[in-house]
């Protein structure tokens, strides 16, 4: 689609569905032809967060979001009675088979499910599995709780659409498409570790097993749906960001150069005069977005936590026994738990680097309307004064997706995570080796 | 270009002999003759073919080195814990690694390259609009030492590791030549970068010196307007303008020792960056003559000419609100130019910058890691043969070090440079001390608060002394690890061998390592059952 | 006659003098010119002497290293190394890099014309300064005289300490110079502050209960002549980083490596019941780094505090007033008093922790 026809879609939207003659100054629309912003003439009635569709049905049957109601294309209500209840019955069915679970990992019942030659392994796996569950449930819960503000947050986003549309005749997509796409990679991995899992068990499955491995994959599945609906959600508001970004940017020195340039040809007049009012629009949306951006940083950051230190441990883990599987001495490179190691690898590398990549992302949009700002010369003292009042608010005010005030979660965490990895893979490495040739003084001295 | 008379010098002027080199050794595919003519770096599809074909070259001949070399890497295996192998045959191809990632990077920027130097021709015309003027010709100098400190580091250490630690006697052995590749293309590329970095931030630097050039003539514009009893009136408040061009006569004579001390320079010319001043006039007048035409200097040699006659009339752009506005609005907009062009060349870098820092950081451990294990005698991968020898060791270090603590080091201090300029502005708006220019500093200073200039490899870490000081410390502490490890390991082999000379026959041995595999799996199962019931 | 600076501290910057560590002459100095000359020779000749004994001892055969273990040995040789490398940076600052010193030298005489006039109020002054200066020394000696009467001495012992306790000394004393510059610093800030005070109980005062003509006029020129201070006492922080810039690296970094060595031998020794008790000597190092620190971070604690007291003025009607204040405010924000390792690392106390974290 050119920008051509865009134009063309959108004025006749403007005249036909808003009679409020908002100014609508050329030029910063045509700035505007990202293809991040995807457009659709007339919503219609079609269903809020499209483009997340598939995520948001997955994590509602599971319980994790509330079926809530559509009350018009720009809201979202609270869900009906029934379908709170089934969403209450589903998170008590979770429960339930959790404490199963950690009844039957006490127990000797899953000791089908230990069958690593090596006694660390088997404790790994076993700290690997209570930690899924601990962060399933944790998942639940703080879903639980902030059921309310999830639907704040959507409606929120959701209104403020609303005004770009009557402000500007822009429909803002959401080009949220990695959404499904991970969501296959998850579903994918999963069956394939539990297929792995059913035929690396010796003997006899037992029913109980079988809900463990089923209900292990489950949890994990969900807990990483859950994390890339948080992404996604952060690109959202990533976009936003980015919108309000462009719409400044058309102010700016650089810009205003250039159509001075195209002025002198064809005369038009500067776009500047429309700035106090625009930068007023722009100014609020970006406080709003703030809002959204902190309140979605509240809802998910226990949880992100919570996943980041659970992959860490499996990340490390998975490491480990990959390498010591390929540096086996024995000769015996088993393919079962290379599968293995290499599926959880993908999974959770792509997962981390997702989080940490759409966090960054939006972190660097959100610093960067000042910048941007600052790069709009104003002529009179009016428009300074404009500039700087939200400059000096901006001073103060960093933004940053923090891991429940841990750390900061952007590109950074991504390496630090690495680093860590390799300096614990490389300890366990060494703890191995003097291990294994202790093994062998011991056994040589016996002999 | 459109115009007959460019206004200033482009940057890749002085870029001759670099890019000459940079194209022969397959740095660069730009085109060569749009270069030699006209100074501008254009795609070129001769240049991309012939500079994959390099990159092709080089890989098979860094294999073959591999290959050749790695014979006794063979039997190190079995003796060599499997860690140190492994670290060894990932360190062997860092280098590869590092070489091809400059070499895809500069094939995909290659138009953004030049574009690149374009924004900052443009920048320097704007600079050179606001008389401010800077110098380019110290960047060529500049170009010429780095390649020739490389070219040195390169050669020194692989003549005195080739003569020393390889078999020379083999005709094979020449391969070791290529072993020096990798190195000498990365640094080639990272002078590129330095260089830029480099007059990025002169123009910073010269931004700098024209504000500061305001204040100095409104210092004087006032002196003159006051006279002379003026500055003496106001001593005494603790104000007394002792930075002004003539100090006040009541410090005359106890701090003549100093201004003794800081001979040689006008006290009324000094500015901070006090080792810069000796060359700042010569070098403007050279590069204007070596353009070939005699433009008017404005701005500088009347500034110089002025100082000795304080009592000539001034005047000062300062009292003028509305055309200083003008220019500090146009600094303003250039210094964020600037910026941006920083921004833009630290995406264009970022993806060799990282795999440099880790190539950095893996040789460095790596080689002294190397260094001690080859005092105790043992066996080291045969790439790192230099680290039999401290002093070949001492020179590869300071080598690596070099290159990456420089572009951390120049990084630093381009945004420092970036940042010194709000200082600057609010000089020149509490000289003026006039209501309009404090609104418009206010103004400005704000928006320079919010322009960054800063340089990170990839968003993983920035690129500043901070880093300097986590990469040491995980130097340190990896290298710690590495050796307590490789200390114990040692001891548990000792004991193994002192046990195996226990038993006579070597056939005993293989018995009782063929023993030990049953057993160790007989163990596995031992435990394993042990195990279960605990769950 | 003392000239600008008050006795106390011209007397001890003639003691730094005398060690080659400050290389500009006094004021009141006769031919300051040759006299500059004098003290590039000095320096010169102590760095050639500290050079010579640090080669002599790592190359000479005789029992100056531990000789009982190849690490015993290296870490001995480690600990030659960067004590000469910290000598090695310090004289080079006497020698060529003694601009900004001037520079610093030249701005504080501006900033503080006039010396507390006796040796009570310059002593009240610079206790701090004082006080770790013959407090470290004091320890020194004391513990130098302890050893050696409590210690059975060998030979390795008796040339060992010998040959490195002056590089000690020096690098201490270095130190304490640190300490000196840094506490001069702290002064002017402090005395800003209490200015500002007094400006913001003036403007709460006019505001509350009289006001006379003029007043904001006059409190708008007070404010830009703080500004144009504070300008300048930045400028010497500046230059003192400018002064000093390699040999506070080199010397924090000496002090540490001595105390990781020394910690790490002591727990040896302690552990392995070897009657050598001379880590004790590590007592003064162990000080002399937060006391640097202290300072240091008392200087930039005193930051936030300027911001305060400047917002603490009540502006009452003046735009220009408001104006000048905002002015103020943002050039605090763009020169931040700063004091930190080449830019590696700042010094305050959480480089302590960091520093803890690392060694454990």
């Amino acid at each position: 689609m050119s920008p051509n026809t865009w134009v063309i879609e959108m004025t006749s939207h403007k005249s036909r569905s808003f009679p409020n003659p908002q100014r609508n100054p050329p030029h910063p629309r045509s700035q505007l032809s990202n293809d991040a912003f995807s457009r659709r003439a007339a919503p219609g009635d079609s269903p809020v967060f499209e483009d997340i569709s598939t995520i948001l049905s997955v994590l509602k049957a599971s319980g994790l979001l509330p079926f809530y109601e559509q009350l018009s294309s720009y809201e979202v209500g609270p869900p009906s009675k029934t379908n709170e209840f089934y969403s209450f019955f589903v998170r008590g069915v979770v429960h339930a088979l959790t404490i199963f679970n950690i009844y039957s990992l006490i127990t000797p019942n899953s000791a089908q499910l230990f069958i690593s030659l090596r006694e660390t392994d088997n404790v790994n796996q076993w700290i690997e599995l209570v930690l899924c569950i601990f962060t399933y449930t944790l998942t639940v819960f703080v879903c639980a709780r902030n059921t309310k503000s999830m639907l704040e947050i959507m409606n929120e986003i959701l209104k403020l659409d609303k005004e770009v549309q009557r402000q500007f005749g822009v429909v803002l997509g959401n080009n949220c498409n990695f959404s499904v796409k991970f969501l296959v990679v998850i579903v994918c991995c999963q069956a394939y570790i539990m297929v792995l899992r059913f035929y690396a068990v010796k003997g006899e499955i037992t029913a109980t097993s079988y809900i463990l491995i089923a209900f292990y994959a489950f949890q994990n599945g969900l807990t990483a749906t859950y994390i890339v609906f948080a992404s996604a959600l952060l690109r959202i508001v990533c976009i936003r960001f980015h919108f309000v970004n462009q719409l400044l940017n058309a102010f700016t020195y650089v810009q205003q150069q250039k159509l001075a340039k195209k002025s002198r040809r064809q005369p038009a007049a500067s776009n500047m005069e429309h700035f106090p009012e625009e930068s007023l629009f722009i100014y609020r949306m970006h406080n709003k977005l703030l809002r959204i951006y902190k309140s979605i940083n509240e809802c998910c950051s226990l949880i992100i936590v919570c996943f980041l230190g659970y992959s860490f441990y499996t990340v490390t883990t998975n490491w480990y026994n990959l390498f010591v599987q390929i540096t086996n001495n024995k000769g015996l490179i088993s393919a079962h738990i290379l599968q293995w190691c290499l599926a959880w690898l993908c999974l959770h590398t792509s997962l981390l680097a997702l989080l940490s990549r759409s966090c960054g992302a939006t972190t660097y949009e959100a610093n960067s309307t000042s910048q941007i700002l600052a790069r709009v010369y104003g002529k009179s003292k009016e428009f300074q004064n404009i500039i700087d009042k939200f400059l000096t608010k901006s001073i103060k005010q960093e933004v940053q997706f923090t891991a429940y005030g841990f750390f900061a979660i952007d590109n950074s965490t991504l390496f630090k995570i690495f680093s860590a990895v390799t300096t614990y893979l490389v300890i366990l490495i060494q703890f191995k080796q003097l291990e294994d040739s202790k093994l062998e003084e011991q056994v040589q001295n016996e002999a | 270009m459109s115009q007959p008379t460019p206004l200033v010098q482009p940057l890749l002027l002085q870029f001759q002999q670099l890019f000459f080199l940079s194209k022969m050794v397959g740095v660069l595919p730009q085109n060569l003759d749009k270069f030699r003519y006209k100074n501008v770096l254009e795609k070129s599809r001769n240049g991309m073919l012939y500079m994959l074909g390099v990159l092709s070259i080089y890989v098979v001949l860094y294999n073959l080195l591999i290959y050749s070399f790695g014979e006794e890497d063979r039997t190190l295996k079995a003796s060599q814990s499997t860690l140190t192998f492994v670290i060894g045959l990932f360190l062997t191809y860092i280098g590869l690694i590092m070489m091809a990632t400059d070499q895809l990077t500069a094939l995909f920027n290659q138009g953004q390259l030049g574009e690149l130097y374009e924004r900052i021709r443009v920048v320097d015309e704007r600079l050179y609009r606001e008389e401010c003027l800077l110098d380019n010709s110290c960047i060529a100098k500049r170009i010429r030492i780095m390649l020739i400190m490389t070219f040195i580091f390169e050669i020194s250490i692989l003549v005195a590791t080739y003569i020393n630690l390889v078999d020379y006697t083999q005709w094979l052995s020449l391969l070791w030549i290529v072993s020096a590749v990798p190195t000498f293309v990365n640094t080639l590329d990272k002078i590129w970068f330095a260089v830029s970095l480099y007059a990025l931030k002169e123009r910073f630097e010269a931004i700098n010196a024209t504000l500061e050039d305001l204040v100095m003539e409104h210092e004087k514009y006032k002196a003159w307007l006051t006279g002379d009893d003026a500055t003496t009136a106001t001593v005494g408040n603790r104000t007394a303008d002792s930075q002004q061009s003539s100090p006040p006569p009541q410090y005359d004579s106890n701090l003549e020792y100093l201004y003794k001390e800081l001979g040689g320079i006008d006290t009324g010319s000094l500015r901070n960056s006090g080792g810069k001043n000796h060359n700042k006039v010569a070098p403007i007048a050279h590069s204007m003559n070596s353009f070939g035409e005699t433009i008017p200097t404005p701005h500088k040699p009347q500034r110089m000419n002025t100082n000795p006659l304080i009592n000539m009339a001034h005047e000062s752009e300062l009292n003028d609100a509305a055309k200083v506005e003008i220019k500090l609005n146009n600094l303003c907009q250039v210094h964020d130019e600037i910026c941006e062009i920083g921004k833009a060349m630290n995406g264009l870098w970022s993806y060799p910058i990282l795999s440099l820092m880790a190539y950095g950081f893996l040789i460095f451990t790596a080689q002294l890691y190397f260094l001690y294990c080859a005092t105790q005698s043992q066996s080291i991968p045969s790439l790192f043969r230099s680290a039999k020898n401290p002093f070949i060791t001492v020179i590869v270090l300071v080598y690596t070090s070099g290159k990456c603590i420089y572009l951390i080091y120049l990084s630093w201090k381009t945004s420092l440079a970036s940042k010194r300029t709000g200082i600057s502005l609010h000089k020149c708006g509490v000289v003026a001390d006039d209501n309009l220019l404090y609104e418009i500093v206010n103004h400005l200073s704000l928006k320079l608060l919010n322009h960054s200039v800063d340089f990170s490899a990839c968003g993983f870490f920035t690129l500043d002394m901070e880093t300097l000081y986590g990469v040491s410390g995980g130097i340190t502490s990896y290298l710690i690890i590495l050796i307590q490890f490789n200390l114990a390991a040692q001891q548990a082999k000792d004991a193994i061998q002192s046990f195996n000379s226990f038993n006579d026959t070597a056939g005993f041995v293989g018995a009782a390592t063929e023993m030990d595999n049953n057993s160790s799996t007989l163990y596995d199962m031992i435990t394993t059952t042990m195990m279960t019931p605990t769950y | 006659m003392s000239g600008q600076l008050g006795q106390l501290l011209h007397s001890h910057l003639r003691f730094y003098q005398l060690l080659g560590l400050h290389g500009l002459p006094l004021p009141g100095d006769a031919q300051p010119e040759q006299k500059a000359q004098l003290l590039r020779l000095w320096a010169g000749c102590l760095m050639i002497s500290f050079t010579a004994i640090a080669v002599l001892c790592v190359t000479g055969s005789d029992e100056f290293l531990y000789q009982g273990d190849a690490f015993g040995w290296f870490n001995d040789m480690l600990k030659y190394g960067f004590a000469e490398i910290a000598v090695l940076s310090i004289y080079a600052e006497t020698l060529w890099h003694r601009h900004p010193l001037a520079r610093f030298w030249q701005l504080y005489a501006a900033l503080a014309p006039r010396p507390a006039p006796t040796w009570r109020l310059q002593l009240q002054q610079h206790w701090r300064f004082v006080v770790i200066l013959y407090g470290t020394l004091l320890l020194e000696c004391l513990l130098m005289y302890s050893l050696y009467r409590m210690q059975v001495l060998s030979r390795h012992l008796v040339l060992f300490w010998s040959t490195f306790q002056p590089f000690v000394l020096i690098v201490h004393l270095r130190n304490t110079q640190f300490v000196l510059h840094m506490e001069l610093l702290r002064q002017q800030l402090l005395q800003l502050e209490h200015e500002l005070a007094l400006l913001a109980a003036y403007s709460t005062f006019a505001s509350d209960v009289a006001s006379f003509d003029g007043f904001e006029e006059y409190l708008r020129r007070r404010v830009r002549h703080k500004q144009l201070i504070y300008a300048r006492i930045y400028e010497l922080a500046n230059y003192f980083r400018e002064a000093f810039k390699s040999s506070v690296l080199t010397v924090l970094l000496m002090i540490y490596v001595r105390i990781a060595i020394d910690c790490y031998f002591m727990y040896y020794t302690i552990f392995k019941n070897i009657n050598v008790i001379d880590y004790y000597l590590l007592l003064p190092a162990v000080l002399e780094v937060p006391a640097f620190i202290y300072v240091s971070q008392s200087c930039m604690q005193l930051m936030p505090r300027i911001a305060h007291q400047l917002h603490n003025i009540v502006v009452t009607s003046s735009p220009e007033l408001s104006l000048q204040l905002q002015n103020f405010s943002l050039q605090l924000l763009h020169q931040y008093v700063r004091i930190d390792l080449l830019g590696i690392a700042v010094l305050d106390s959480y480089l302590l922790t960091r520093v803890g974290s690392q060694s454990t």
